[in-house]
């Protein structure tokens, strides 16, 4: 039989849960129970986590979390927003039209700091024939936008945010989540694959226009299965240049692989052991480029058997 | 006092209790934990006697990040206290560990998986401006640059305002005594140093000995506003298990009695754990004080989510005399609206 889906349950339905007793999502590894009483929340969660399974009764949730609006005079007044998890507050409030944004980079946060059974990169992953890419890099590398890219021409997205490796098997586990697109991607993206499904564009964060990608099926429905990593490419977007891959260092991936963790420090042994194996197991490459269909043929060429 | 079966302070009293535990137990307790900063113990504890191997799947992934979370913060102290004493080599001070990093170095049960965010350190009051100048030089900076908290720190309290690496972000509070110079439990830092006992594993620390280690934790919890109730009272309890006689005298000695008469009776009260002989009869507070501060107590103790305005109200006023106390609310007040009012 199949599961529940998010995108089964009536919307209405499902907002109603939310701000009731909270709805189950299974995510990857993580069953969330999310509670909010945002309409822009349960909309767009509907909307975003729609191939996502529904735990209905789950029993037990790692991640607790309600965005809720802050009380008294900002209740009213230029509305805020809060993160809660396990019933506390995280971060500061963050104005009340973001609540969507403040979930998702929220749910980052928490998984950084509470899931070190995993050495966490800040990185892409995907797959092909059982092999992983992964693909860490710091935020304006064009890392989302390449992942989004190939996630919808025949890769499947393990995550665009986060690889979860570990250190007892040395494999990259799945975490799909909706996709983070910044400012110009977001139209590039909408070309590229218009069959992609994107949500509500959110005006003036932090970090400019965002919005979110509906994460392709397949990703969502074998988010049980973890893949094999095979190679370790740090990328880069330059206007006007020619999709390629150079060979680097495998001392020198280390050390740019260790700066883009959350947890390498932490995991002491287990993480210096973890990554070594990594960079051992892979091909270790730069990639540059300046249009997406030159990545993605440069792409199809590395996976050729 | 019996603990309910799932709540934090049963697990803690006996983590073999886990095993009883169903997934919807640890959907309430798990979070509770993490408030309480208690699940790196308790992870510690379970895999530890292997009783993590019977819980249900998705909680032994978090025992694992819990034990993961134990051993990094080790590490971190480790290596922080080891930079301290590189920075202060030469200052001319003995240098005393306290509290997390005291316990961790003497190799002290209750240091296992005991989360903390800062290092303390405590050094003699005469060297204090040499300390600060080699810390400083050495990368650490002012937490706070509010000329008032600067002050604050400098002429009332029993430490440094807090300094923070610049690379490490990690904090350390620099002491001279352990409670608030001005404070109702203000107790002379001559008589801490000469008792104070050298580490084994590095020499270049000292720490407190075994007696003054443990009336530093009460003193600090119940005169503190109890941030960490808990898991401070099971450093208590870990401390007496390995107490000589003497505690009383000591108190005695050091005029913080007080302290020592609410560690033994809540001791009790929450733990089960019986008092010392010598401290069977110590001079109890006025009976309204006591009732104040056993229902404040307990309920910092048992509830999932304390009221805290009691105890830190409370903590205020222990570390203040009553005139320098109305001068720093009505300034800290003042302050509050001005800031509001620029944003």
């Amino acid at each position: 039989m199949c599961p529940v889906r998010v995108g089964d349950l009536a919307s209405d339905r499902f907002a109603a849960l939310l701000g009731s007793t909270g709805a189950g999502i299974r995510t990857g590894p993580f069953s969330l129970r999310l509670r909010s009483r945002y309409r822009s929340v349960a909309e767009t969660v509907h909307f975003l986590y729609a191939d996502f399974p529904v735990d209905e009764a789950a029993s037990f949730a790692d991640l607790q979390v309600e965005i809720r609006p802050a009380n008294g005079l900002r209740r009213w007044i230029r509305p805020q927003a809060l993160f809660h998890l396990d019933g506390e507050p995280l971060f500061e409030p963050y104005p009340g039209r973001l609540a969507v944004p403040l979930l998702e980079w929220g749910l980052n946060w928490c998984v950084a700091t509470l899931a070190h059974q995993y050495l966490m990169l800040h990185a892409a992953v995907l797959e092909r024939d059982g092999l992983a890419v992964v693909m860490p890099a710091k935020p304006g590398s064009g890392k989302s936008t390449l992942c989004a890219a190939l996630a919808h021409r025949g890769w499947r997205l393990l995550s665009d945010e986060m690889a979860l490796l570990r250190p007892e098997d040395g494999l990259a586990w799945p975490w799909p989540r909706p996709l983070g697109l910044k400012n110009g991607s977001i139209d590039l993206l909408r070309r590229f694959a218009p069959e992609a499904a994107i949500g509500p564009v959110w005006r003036d964060t932090k970090k400019g226009d965002v919005a979110h990608m509906r994460p392709p099926r397949e990703s969502v429905e074998r988010a049980a299965e973890p893949a094999h990593p095979a190679w370790l490419v740090f990328p880069r977007w330059r206007d006007g240049s020619a999709a390629r891959f150079d060979a680097t260092p495998k001392a020198d991936a280390m050390i740019r692989a260790a700066d883009n963790s959350m947890n390498y420090r932490g995991l002491g042994g287990a993480g210096f052991e973890t990554l070594a194996d990594l960079v051992d197991r892979c091909d270790c490459l730069d990639f540059e480029y300046g249009r997406l269909d030159d990545a993605l043929a440069a792409f199809e060429e590395l996976a050729r058997p | 006092m019996i603990a309910p079966a799932g709540s934090p302070l049963a697990i803690v009293r006996d983590p073999s209790s886990a095993r009883h535990l169903d997934p919807p137990a640890w959907d309430r307790l798990l979070p509770q934990l993490r408030r309480l900063h208690l699940h790196a113990r308790v992870a510690t504890d379970l895999i530890r006697s292997g009783i993590d191997a019977s819980l249900p799947p998705p909680v032994r992934e978090h025992m694992r990040a819990g034990q993961r979370v134990a051993a990094a913060q080790e590490r971190s102290i480790r290596w922080e206290v080891d930079r301290i004493a590189a920075a202060l080599d030469g200052v001319g001070s003995d240098l005393l560990l306290l509290k997390g990093a005291a316990y961790l170095l003497a190799g002290l049960p209750n240091a296992r998986g005991r989360l903390t965010a800062d290092v303390d350190i405590m050094v003699e009051r005469a060297r204090l401006p040499e300390v600060e100048s080699a810390l400083r030089a050495h990368g650490w900076q002012a937490v706070h640059r509010d000329e008032y908290d600067q002050g604050y720190y400098r002429r009332w309290m029993h430490e440094l305002p807090p300094l923070r690496h610049a690379e490490r972000d990690t904090v350390v509070d620099v002491h001279h005594t352990i409670f608030a110079r001005v404070g109702r439990y203000a107790s002379d830092p001559a008589k801490l140093l000469r008792r104070a006992v050298v580490i084994e594993g590095d020499p270049r620390w000292k720490r407190l000995c075994d007696e003054d280690l443990f009336l530093h934790a009460a003193t600090h919890l119940f005169g503190e506003a109890m941030r960490n109730p808990l898991r401070d009272l099971l450093d208590l309890a870990d401390l007496l298990a390995l107490m000589p006689a003497g505690l009383a005298a000591r108190a005695a000695e050091l005029g913080l009695t007080r302290p020592l008469f609410y560690a033994v009776h809540f001791l009790d009260k929450i733990l089960g754990i019986g008092a010392p002989k010598d401290c069977r009869s110590l001079p109890r507070p006025g009976a309204l004080a006591f009732r104040l501060m056993d229902r404040l107590g307990t309920e910092a103790f048992l509830s999932p989510a304390p009221r805290r305005l009691g105890l830190a109200a409370r903590a205020h006023w222990l570390r203040m005399p009553p005139h320098l106390l109305a001068r720093h609310l009505a300034r800290k007040a003042w302050k509050r609206v001005r800031s509001r009012r620029e944003a």
